[in-house]
């Protein structure tokens, strides 16, 4: 069963698949009919989205949720850091996101978006990297995962 | 392993393939002046590698790693799968057309495909969230433990 915070990652994950997928196909309906468009703003907001939002986000919840489990204490390591995790990465991310919009407009509230959203991917590794550091251990040396599909089966 | 897994897996083996090929022959060719024309080959290899491997791959194992709906979806939900798939796929085809075509005279149609690319795998996208996310909701019937892929 995934845990909460690993079903609010993958959700989200899946949400910002969607949306990064969108924004580059109007990038590159954008680089098909014209040399310069605006839409051209749109292709950080895209990179940012899926490899952060989509494909980081996706990994560290799929993670949390198959890692083998701690023997002693919370199974998945704390729960709150988990959710700390999925807050701080979906702040960067948005932040992350917005701020090639802002740019042209408001560069030093984009200059700020920028920072945020680097301090928060950052800190989002540092904490989900602290969490699943001992979980990163074998459990059974003989068949070493704990995939509920390889379970009983040698 | 479900044949829609196994579908999306190896096509992401060949996009693996195909993009570092692709990516390698345009940084060569750039690189020792051979035809500067094939130096266009290493965006569409990005994306064969970023949507074509690693995102494809992502998908097919989700379909067959993430717990199964609480009630049985219609077959329409693995119509889903396959569409997306064919999409997807299609659209990655299309980019590397559209991107090569203008170096090799193909401006006229090359717009077309990117075109038809961008709104393809769009579409793609929006159908595996729409396949992923009710598989996200909690269980609550009498297999809510059941890790169950299949």
């Amino acid at each position: 069963m995934m845990p909460p915070p690993s079903r609010a990652m993958a959700g989200a994950a899946t949400v910002h698949l969607a949306l990064g997928f969108s924004l580059g196909a109007l990038v590159l309906v954008a680089k098909a009919t014209s040399g310069a468009s605006p839409l051209w703003l749109l292709r950080e907001t895209h990179i940012h989205l899926l490899l952060f939002g989509w494909l980081v986000q996706f990994a560290m919840g799929v993670a949390l949720a198959i890692f083998p489990r701690l023997a002693s204490g919370p199974p998945r390591g704390d729960p709150r850091a988990a959710w700390l995790v999925f807050w701080l990465i979906n702040t960067g991310v948005v932040s992350g996101a917005l701020q090639p919009l802002a740019a042209d407009g408001a560069p030093a509230v984009s200059g700020v978006m920028l920072v945020v959203a680097g301090l928060c991917d950052l800190a989002a590794i540092a904490v989900f990297a602290r969490v699943m550091w001992a979980r990163i251990r074998t459990v059974n040396p003989v068949w070493p995962t704990n995939l509920p599909v390889m379970r009983g089966r040698p | 392993m479900k044949l829609q897994t196994r579908a999306f897996v190896r096509t992401a083996f060949v996009n693996l393939m195909v993009g570092a090929l692709l990516f390698a022959i345009g940084l060569v060719a750039d690189a020792a002046g051979f035809d500067g024309r094939l130096a266009v080959l290493r965006y569409p290899a990005i994306h064969l590698l970023v949507v074509g491997w690693l995102t494809q791959l992502i998908v097919g194992v989700a379909i067959w790693l993430f717990p199964l709906p609480e009630r049985p979806g219609s077959p329409w939900m693995n119509r889903l799968g396959w569409i997306g798939f064919g999409l997807l796929n299609g659209g990655l085809v299309l980019r590397l057309a559209g991107e090569v075509g203008p170096a090799f005279g193909g401006a006229v149609w090359a717009g077309w495909a990117l075109a038809a690319s961008a709104t393809a795998q769009a579409i793609a996208a929006w159908l595996f969230a729409a396949l992923l996310m009710p598989r996200l909701r909690p269980r609550t019937g009498p297999h809510a433990s059941a890790g169950a892929p299949r």
